[in-house]
């Protein structure tokens, strides 16, 4: 299989992989770190647009009798013996989120670390550690989309902690290593409880498949993927095994009430760690979710619906009410990046079509708003040197291009027809109603509530009388920073089947 | 006398390789003009030479039984743990070189003599086929260990340590003895082979299963208290803590390696045909080993006591590869030892590097900053200590994959479980290490002074030798993880020798060792 004309293996690999590399660059060169980050960023999103467009036009029409559509798949020994295999895939379910990682990878390189509080001893900034940290990340969290093998996504899961690690020790505001303690135990317990989970798959199919026999451990998941539909593996089984890798996951996402390393994470992280972690790290919980846990165990996931519903609603009213109740813009936005987390999971667990689609859509959208709002939140701060909502008052006035483009942000971040997250969150809602209608009449109180704490903080910032403050209006810098990000907001608002064509597509070939 | 082949001879020849060494640095040790970097370097030499002949695959008429009418091994599963240990005696060589030369400690010749005896007894006890073998080996191990022990005579924990093990352990192999001396009412036997043989016809079997059981008990016991499984730990921290660390190094990764060794020959082996009425015992000896290991293990500051817990922690681990009972059993329990030989081996170089002459500079205070200071050193054991907490893909992750698997594949998965838990709570007091290292320092006049200010060389050199054993043990961390398949193909081979294929006789051609393993699998992959 062939990308442009290079052997889809190296083409993906180099894709999984060029951040990394070019986290080895930058701590090489160290003066030009940034430099050498930003070009990384980059080449990394011109190779990831011409994967989405490769991945998109592959046996579109279905040249290839059998061929899966949509689908560059490759696969490569990597420890026969064992049943081991390095392979790689890129199908409409992850390519949109290889494209969303590496659009905000170079969103928060770019970006000015946002860091430089009193508190802080030093001023990390410019360091080659903070830049290699961002692009290892990046590399670990594609490695999560891009894995065709349980093993191999397990192995990118859990190693993609270890750069987010250092990034929230060393460089957040304060309190650094104890929030980052928070968060890694968190990671690390929820993956080893769903490492329980798979290797309790692999003992359930080793022991119902023959073609195990003479292989020490059969970790082959195209193997697993293959017999699982064929293995029957009972209601009970399916629900232990689902329930091990839904409490991992529920802990990336978060869901209630496995969400409290949140708040602190994303508020005391540098902005753009945050636009990296709550924009892309929380998806793959929610990828994880969807692809290994819905898809894999249906009867599980049928058997746990209910239960996983009601934490997900927990989820939505939860960081919604904890929005409204908080006073420092970072933590309203962590606030309501939960809430909305909550509404993608649901739409993963009401397990139709419909709420599927608007899950993977409003994945997308999520990351693109939520990285925008921590950015802008961030602006603000620098701008009055506080994040409490009452240093700010009437800022509206005389910072036009500022009022309007947090405006559009908090329109996008509540759900406005004709911006991005709406058609996401009336896919999810549709969904939720088809599952079962009071999911959908409990998670709208969400929608309202999400409304009510975005203008809220609209109005606390920019109305009111006016604080006698010298802060200037938005920079060029700054407006090209978002730029990208609030076009998306139309495009997707306007025309969603961009992107959801392609995933009713594939989903109507897996979920038969 | 009953014919002894060349084959016999050559199955023990690193053994013999290690003794002559032995001779060889005492005889040294005499000249007034060798230095001690000299006696390293003799000591070092010898390591190698018999690691080498042990990974050069050679092909001989062996017995299934064992060398010397079933007194050692000389099957892949005596040659797999043989390397391990050699390659963990080697890191400790260079770590003591470093350590030495810093410390300044007095008599190095006998220091080496004794590091080496150690290591020699190690392989006979890993190796052995029959307990008189396994016994010699194990007295051999103890008593150079318990004089390393208190090698520091300077300093009284040292001096308590070295005194502390020897009384504890001899406590222990008491047990051993007297559970080898049960085995042997039961069944008439001493030879591994015999034994199980004579479980398995059951008619010329004595006193019944009680008497089995309780010498089963015994054993399980002694090896229990060698490869520290709870609840015969209570030793470790305080004799890890106060040892001089390369003694500590050898002890945690060498002294694991055998005794398990030992463990795995005589319960998946031996006494393999009675599991169901042993199975109980490691069972409990497996959960509470890794609960306890891993809770006492949160609490400490000191980083050779934090390790000590933790190497506590991993033998539970390991015991849950032998409660499997199943080739996959022993395949990871030995994949598992290589893999915590190195990268504790690579953790305790770095306690080693730290140590003061005086015993301090381990404690996490003086960790604090560490990676502004001497970032190689911070680095390689922020590696080690994430490949402990098993952080894919390091070798550590593995181990734990290959373990937990196996438990649920023989239906132990309950203590998969166990182990997977604990392994979360491990991930705290290893992440408090590294989150250490990475803090900003204290400040220079809070970092030189000291009680005794007893510091000779200031910490911020790195001898060759201790950088090479980080090199290796910090890159042997990373590799065996990405290039996990010779080693792992390597284990299971070797754990054929415990667990034979179904459908094939017991059938021990020659020997087929790491080297040939890793040219079969190259080539395979090429």
């Amino acid at each position: 299989m062939n990308v442009f004309g290079i052997d889809a293996l190296y083409y993906l690999s180099i894709v999984l992989f060029l951040p990394l590399l070019g986290a080895v660059v930058a701590l090489l060169v160290r003066n030009s770190a940034k430099l050498v980050a930003a070009l990384t960023a980059f080449l990394e999103l011109a190779l990831a647009s011409l994967l989405l467009y490769a991945t998109l036009t592959t046996n579109a029409n279905g040249e290839v009798l059998g061929a899966p559509k949509m689908t560059i798949a490759v696969t490569a020994d990597w420890l026969p013996s064992f049943g081991l295999r390095y392979a790689l895939k890129s199908d409409p379910l992850s390519v949109w989120l290889i494209m969303l990682t590496a659009l905000l990878l170079l969103i928060a390189v770019c970006a000015p670390a946002y860091n430089n509080s009193p508190h802080r001893e030093a001023n990390y900034v410019g360091q080659p550690a903070y830049y290699a940290g961002l692009l290892a990340l990046a590399s670990g969290m594609l490695g999560v989309f891009m894995a065709d093998s349980i093993f191999l996504f397990y192995i990118f899961w859990e190693a993609m902690l270890v750069p987010a690690y250092f990034l929230i020790a060393r460089y957040s505001r304060e309190r650094g290593p104890a929030i980052a303690m928070r968060f890694i135990l968190y990671a690390l317990s929820g993956g080893l409880i769903m490492l329980a989970g798979f290797i309790g798959l692999g003992a359930v199919v080793a022991g119902q498949s023959s073609s195990f026999e003479g292989q020490s451990f059969g970790f082959d998941p195209d193997l697993w993927l293959q017999h699982l539909t064929g293995l029957n593996i009972d209601a009970t089984t399916q629900t232990w095994l689902f329930l091990a890798i839904v409490i991992g996951t529920a802990v990336k996402i978060p869901l209630v009430p496995l969400h409290s390393w949140l708040p602190d994470t994303y508020a005391e992280s540098p902005a753009p760690v945050t636009v990296l972690i709550a924009g892309v790290m929380s998806k793959t919980g929610v990828y994880a979710l969807l692809r290994f846990g819905v898809l894999l165990f249906p009867l599980g996931a049928a058997n746990l619906q209910p239960w996983l519903a009601g934490f997900a609603i927990a989820t939505i009213l939860y960081g919604a009410l904890a929005a409204l109740e908080a006073n420092s813009l970072q933590r309203i936005a962590a606030y309501a990046s939960l809430s909305h987390m909550g509404f993608i999971a649901l739409g993963v667990i009401s397990a139709n079509k419909d709420g599927q689609t608007g899950a993977v859509l409003q994945m997308i959208n999520h990351g693109v708003i939520i990285a925008a709002l921590f950015l802008v939140a961030a602006m603000l701060e620098r701008r009055s040197g506080s994040r409490n909502l009452t240093a700010f008052g009437g800022w509206g006035e005389k910072r036009p291009v500022l009022a309007t483009v947090f405006m559009l942000i908090a329109l996008a971040t509540l759900g406005l027809p004709g911006l991005s997250s709406f058609a996401g969150e009336f896919l999810i809602m549709t969904g939720a109603w088809q599952a079962r209608p009071a999911y959908a009449v409990l998670a709208v109180l969400g929608v309202i509530l999400a409304a009510w704490y975005m203008v809220r903080m609209y109005q606390r910032v920019m109305h009111g009388p006016e604080l006698t403050h010298p802060a200037p209006d938005m920079h060029e810098g700054e407006m090209a920073l978002l730029l990208p990000l609030i076009v998306l907001f139309f495009v997707v608002g306007v025309a969603p089947g961009i992107i959801t064509d392609s995933i009713i597509q594939m989903l109507n070939t897996v979920v038969h | 006398m009953p014919n002894i082949s060349d084959s016999d001879w050559l199955s023990i020849v690193p053994a013999i390789i290690l003794a002559g060494t032995i001779l060889l640095v005492l005889l040294a040790d005499l000249i007034p003009a060798v230095k001690r970097s000299a006696l390293a370097g003799l000591s070092l030499l010898g390591v190698i030479a018999a690691l080498i002949y042990s990974a050069i695959p050679l092909t001989f008429n062996s017995s299934p039984t064992g060398a010397f009418v079933g007194q050692v091994r000389s099957d892949d599963f005596g040659w797999y743990l043989t390397i391990t240990l050699l390659v963990g005696g080697a890191i400790s060589v260079l770590v003591s070189a470093d350590y030495l030369e810093r410390t300044n400690l007095p008599r190095p010749g006998e220091y080496y003599a004794l590091l080496l005896s150690a290591l020699l007894g190690m392989v006979l006890l890993a190796t052995a086929a029959h307990f008189m073998t396994a016994f010699l080996g194990l007295e051999l191990l103890s008593l150079a260990l318990y004089i390393l022990a208190g090698f520091a005579a300077g300093r009284p924990v040292s001096r308590e340590a070295g005194l502390k093990y020897f009384m504890l352990s001899s406590f222990a192999t008491a047990f051993l003895l007297y559970g080898i001396a049960l085995l042997y009412g039961a069944t008439g036997k001493t030879g591994f082979a015999d034994i199980a043989h004579a479980l398995t016809t059951a008619n010329d079997l004595r006193g019944g299963p009680t008497l089995l059981l309780v010498g089963a008990g015994m054993i399980a016991a002694g090896l229990g208290f060698k490869v520290s499984a709870v609840p015969f730990h209570m030793w470790t921290p305080d004799v890890y803590e106060g040892s001089p660390a390369p003694v500590s190094l050898l002890m945690s990764v060498g002294t694991k390696t055998a005794a398990f060794g030992a463990l795995i020959s005589v319960f998946n082996g031996a006494l393999a045909p009675m599991v169901s009425s042993w199975l109980p015992l490691l069972w409990a000896m497996a959960a509470l080993t890794m609960i306890g290991g891993n809770i006492l293990a949160l609490a400490q500051s000191n980083l050779k006591r934090l390790l000590a817990y933790s190497s506590v922690a991993h033998a539970g681990y390991i015991v849950v590869g032998v409660v499997a009972n199943s080739r996959e059993g022993v395949t990871a329990a030995l994949y598992y030892l290589t893999a915590y030989t190195v990268m504790n081996a690579g953790a305790f170089a770095v306690a080693a590097a730290l140590e003061r002459a005086d015993g301090t500079g381990t404690d996490l205070a003086s960790l604090r900053g560490l990676a502004s200071r001497r970032p190689g050193v911070a680095a390689a054991l922020a590696i080690c200590l994430l490949s402990l907490t098993g952080i894919p893909p390091l070798a550590g992750f593995f181990g734990k994959l290959t373990i937990f698997s196996a438990a649920f594949q023989s239906g132990h998965a309950e203590l998969a479980i166990i182990g997977v838990l604990m392994s979360a709570v491990s991930a705290y007091y290893y992440l408090r290490i590294i989150a250490a290292l990475y803090q900003p320092a204290l400040s220079p006049a809070q970092l030189t002074t000291n009680a005794d200010g007893g510091s000779v060389i200031p910490d911020e050199t790195t001898s060759l030798p201790l950088t090479v054993a980080l090199l290796l043990t910090a890159l042997g961390t990373v590799a065996l993880g990405i290039f996990v398949g010779p080693l792992l193909d390597g284990a299971t081979q070797a754990a054929r020798a415990i667990f034979p294929l179904a459908n094939s006789i017991i059938k021990v051609q020659g020997l087929t060792k790491l080297t040939a393993w890793f040219l079969k699998s190259t080539i395979h992959h090429t």
